[in-house]
C-alpha cells in the first residue's frame, strides 16, 4: 500500500499529473458555479476527452472535478441563494441569510474549509474503511432508513422555530409531491394528471432551482435594494473567520463528514440526501438551533462537509463492489471501464496504484479548490452589494437556461418557475420551504423503505420498533416533535395547562 | 378582524385541507401497494391542516395550539410592498418562460432583461441594453459554445413542448 501511495504521489507531482489535476479543479469549479449542471455532467463531458490518457492522469482529471464541483456550487448558494447543484441546496438555508447580513465572507470561508476538511475526512475513511464497510452498511436496513427519513423531516420542522406546525405541513405536502410519478413498489404511475413529463416524478434540480433561485429572485424583485443589507460589513467580513469557525464547530464538521461518507457509501442516496441530513443533524447538536435558517454558520459547515465527504464514501461501493453510490459515480464507473479497469474487489489488487492516484487527486483537489475559492471570495462577495434589479433578470435567465440544459426539456423550465412561484407564496404565508424540499428528496426513500420493511416482516409494523437502531431513531424523532411543545411549556408554565384545558 | 386579514389567516390552512382531501381521494383509485403511503400522508396533511385552522382562531383552544406549535407570523402584518409590485415580480419570470416557449432563449432573454431593467428596475436605456447583451452573450458562450448544449429555439423555430 505504501508503495502505491508513493507512486500516486509521484504522479501528482509530475507536470502532466499536476496539469490534469488543475484542469479538473477549474472545470469542476466552473460546473459547480453554473446552476443546474454539476459533477455528473462535468465527468460525462470529460469522459471522452480522457480516452487515450494514461489511467493515472485520467484519475487526476476526474478526482479534480469531483473535489471542486461542490465547492463551486456553494459559492452561488451563499451569494445569490442559487445552488450550483442539488447537494448545495442545503447550504442556501444559512449561507444566504449570512450573506444578507453582510457576512458572506464568513459563510464562504466556512464552506470552503469545511468542504476541504470534509473531503479529506471522506478520503481517509475511504482508505481505512474499505475492508469493514460492507458490514457497517448492512446494519442499516429498510426500517432504519424509513426512520432516518422521518427523523430528518421532524428535525428540520423543529428548526423552523415558531413555524413548527407549518413546517410539518410543508413536509407533508413535500411528501405528497414526491409520490408523483412512477412508483417502484407498486409498479404504476400516480398523480401525473396524464402528463408524460411527470412519469419520472418531480425532477429535483428544476424544483430546487425554482424553490431557491427563482423564489429568491422574486422576493428580491419585490424588496429592491441589495442582497446584503450591510454593505460595510460585506467588505470587511473575514473569510478566515469562516475557516476558523470549522475548527470551533469541529463536532458539526466531523458529524457532517461522517454522515456524508456513510450516506455516500449507500447506493442510490447521494450528496443531496447527505447534505440535508447533515443539516438536520447539525441543528440537533447546535447550542442555538433556533438560529438555523437565519444565518448560523453551523448550518453551512454541516452540509458542506457532508457534500464533499460523500465523494470518498461513494467511491467505496463504486470501487470495491462496482455499485455506483450516485449518478456521478455511475458516470465515473464508465470512466473506469473506458480505461480498462473493472470495478470490484479485484480492482484494489490489480490496480492499486490507479486507485491511490484517484484518492490523491481527490484529496489535492479539495485543497486546491478551496485555496482558489478563498482567493476569489473577496471579489465574489461584491455581488451582494449590487442593485438587485441588475441581478434578478440575469440570474433568472441563467438559472432557467441551466435547468433546460440538464435534460434539454422545456418542461423542466416550466416546472422550475412553478416551484419558484410556489416558494414565494410559501414565504408570504409563513410556510418554511426547507421542509417541503427535504420531504421531496426523502419521500421516495421513505416510501420504498416503508414497503420493504413491511415485506420483510410479513406486514408486521412492529419491525420499526423492534430493531435497536430503528428504535433509537424513532425516539429521537419523538423528541424532535415534542421539543416545541416542551419549550412552550417551559416558557409559560402557569398559563399553558389552562389554555390547553 | 378585516375580511382581508381573515382571508390571510384562514386561507392557507383551507388550501392545505383541500390539497390533503384531493390527494386522499385520488390515492383511493390506486392499488393497495401504490396508494397506502399517499393515503397515510394525505390523512396526516388533513390533520395538520385542521390543527392549523384551529390555531388561527381566537378561541382558547386556538390560542393553545398556536402556543404549542406556532402560528405563522404573517398575520395582520402591514403590507410592505404593494400588491402591484408583488404581482409584477411574479409575472416577469412567468412572462419570460411563456415567451421563451414560443420564441426561444436567444431571442427572448435579451428582450426580457432589457425590458425588466428599463421599465421595472428603473435603469437607464444604456445600462439595460449593455446588461441584456452581456448576459445573453455569456449564456450563449457558456452553454452553446463551451458546453455544446443547444438552447431551446422556441415552438416558432422548431422547438417542441
Amino acid at each position: 500500500m505504501i508503495e502505491s501511495i508513493l507512486s500516486a504521489l509521484s504522479v501528482l507531482f509530475t507536470p502532466t499529473g499536476a496539469l490534469f489535476l488543475m484542469l479538473g479543479v477549474v472545470v469542476g469549479l466552473v460546473f459547480g458555479v453554473v446552476p443546474g449542471i454539476g459533477g455528473t455532467t462535468a465527468i460525462a463531458l470529460l469522459m471522452p476527452l480522457s480516452f487515450g490518457m494514461d489511467p493515472n492522469n485520467a484519475m487526476m482529471l476526474m478526482g479534480g472535478v469531483m473535489g471542486a464541483v461542490s465547492v463551486g456550487g456553494s459559492l452561488t448558494s451563499i451569494l445569490i441563494n442559487t445552488p450550483g447543484g442539488a447537494p448545495n441546496a442545503a447550504t442556501c438555508f444559512d449561507g444566504y441569510p449570512l450573506a444578507q447580513q453582510g457576512k458572506a465572507g464568513l459563510a464562504i470561508g466556512a464552506a470552503a474549509a469545511s468542504s476541504t476538511l470534509g473531503g479529506l475526512i471522506g478520503v481517509v475513511v475511504l482508505v481505512a474503511v474499505i475492508p469493514v464497510m460492507k458490514s457497517i452498511v448492512l446494519l442499516f436496513g429498510p426500517p432504519e432508513f424509513f426512520m432516518l427519513a422521518l427523523m430528518g423531516l421532524a428535525a428540520i420542522a423543529v428548526s423552523t422555530g415558531g413555524q413548527f406546525l407549518r413546517g410539518l405541513i410543508a413536509g407533508a405536502i413535500g411528501l405528497l409531491l414526491s409520490f408523483i410519478g412512477y412508483n417502484a413498489v407498486g409498479g404504476g404511475v400516480r398523480f401525473t394528471l396524464g402528463s408524460d413529463y411527470l412519469w419520472d416524478g418531480i425532477p429535483l434540480v428544476p424544483a430546487l432551482t425554482g424553490m431557491f433561485a427563482i423564489t429568491e429572485m422574486i422576493a428580491l424583485s419585490v424588496s429592491g435594494g441589495t442582497i446584503s443589507k450591510d454593505a460595510a460589513g460585506t467588505r470587511i467580513a473575514g473569510v478566515m473567520e469562516g475557516v476558523w469557525a470549522c475548527f470551533k464547530y469541529w463536532k458539526t464538521l466531523l458529524q457532517g463528514s461522517v454522515i456524508g461518507t456513510f450516506i455516500g457509501a449507500i447506493p442510490g442516496l447521494g450528496g443531496t440526501v447527505a447534505s440535508f441530513l447533515s443539516y438536520a443533524a447539525a441543528m440537533q447538536i447546535s447550542k442555538s438551533p433556533e438560529t438555523f435558517g437565519k444565518g448560523n454558520v453551523e448550518g453551512v459547515i454541516g452540509p458542506e462537509a457532508a457534500n464533499n465527504s460523500k465523494d470518498g464514501g461513494s467511491l467505496i461501493p463504486t470501487l470495491a463492489f462496482g455499485i455506483p453510490g450516485s449518478a456521478e459515480m455511475a458516470v465515473f464507473l464508465g470512466v473506469l471501464v473506458l480505461h480498462g479497469l473493472s470495478p470490484g474487489p479485484m480492482l484494489l489488487i490489480q490496480h492499486e496504484g490507479v486507485v491511490f492516484s484517484l484518492i490523491m487527486a481527490l484529496s489535492a483537489s479539495c485543497i486546491i479548490a478551496t485555496v482558489i475559492t478563498l482567493i476569489i471570495a473577496r471579489w465574489m462577495i461584491l455581488i451582494t452589494i449590487v442593485d438587485v434589479h441588475l441581478l434578478v433578470p440575469a440570474v433568472i435567465a441563467t438559472s432557467l437556461v441551466g435547468v433546460y440544459a440538464l435534460q434539454e426539456n422545456i418542461g423542466d423550465v416550466i416546472l422550475s418557475v412553478v416551484f419558484g412561484v410556489l416558494g414565494y407564496l410559501m414565504i408570504r404565508f409563513g410556510f418554511p420551504r426547507i421542509t417541503l424540499v427535504i420531504a421531496l428528496i426523502l419521500g421516495e426513500l421513505a416510501e420504498r423503505s416503508f414497503h420493504q420493511s413491511l415485506n420483510m416482516a410479513d406486514g408486521d409494523w412492529t419491525i420499526f420498533f423492534s430493531r435497536g437502531i430503528s428504535l433509537t431513531l424513532f425516539v429521537i424523532m419523538l423528541a424532535c416533535l415534542a421539543y416545541p411543545a416542551l419549550r412552550a411549556a417551559r416558557r409559560n408554565p402557569k398559563r399553558l395547562p389552562e389554555a390547553v384545558k | 378582524m378585516t375580511h382581508a386579514s381573515r382571508l390571510r389567516r384562514f386561507g392557507p390552512p383551507l388550501i392545505v385541507l383541500m390539497i390533503g382531501v384531493v390527494f386522499l381521494l385520488w390515492a383511493q383509485i390506486y392499488p393497495r401497494n401504490t396508494g397506502t403511503v399517499p393515503t397515510l400522508v394525505a390523512i396526516l396533511t388533513i390533520a395538520l391542516g385542521l390543527l392549523d385552522l384551529a390555531g388561527q382562531s381566537d378561541t382558547g383552544f386556538g390560542r393553545a395550539v398556536a402556543k404549542l406549535v406556532g402560528r405563522a407570523a404573517q398575520e395582520d402584518e402591514p403590507e410592505k410592498a404593494g400588491w402591484r409590485v408583488i404581482l409584477l415580480s411574479v409575472l416577469w419570470p412567468l412572462g419570460y418562460v411563456g415567451a421563451t416557449i414560443y420564441a426561444g432563449f436567444l431571442l427572448v432573454t435579451p428582450l426580457y432583461i432589457f425590458l425588466y431593467m428599463w421599465t421595472y428596475g428603473g435603469k437607464s436605456l444604456l445600462a439595460s441594453a449593455v446588461s441584456a447583451t452581456v448576459t445573453t452573450v455569456s449564456i450563449w458562450l457558456t452553454f452553446e459554445v463551451l458546453f455544446r448544449y443547444p438552447l431551446y429555439p422556441g415552438v416558432l423555430f422548431g422547438g417542441y413542448l
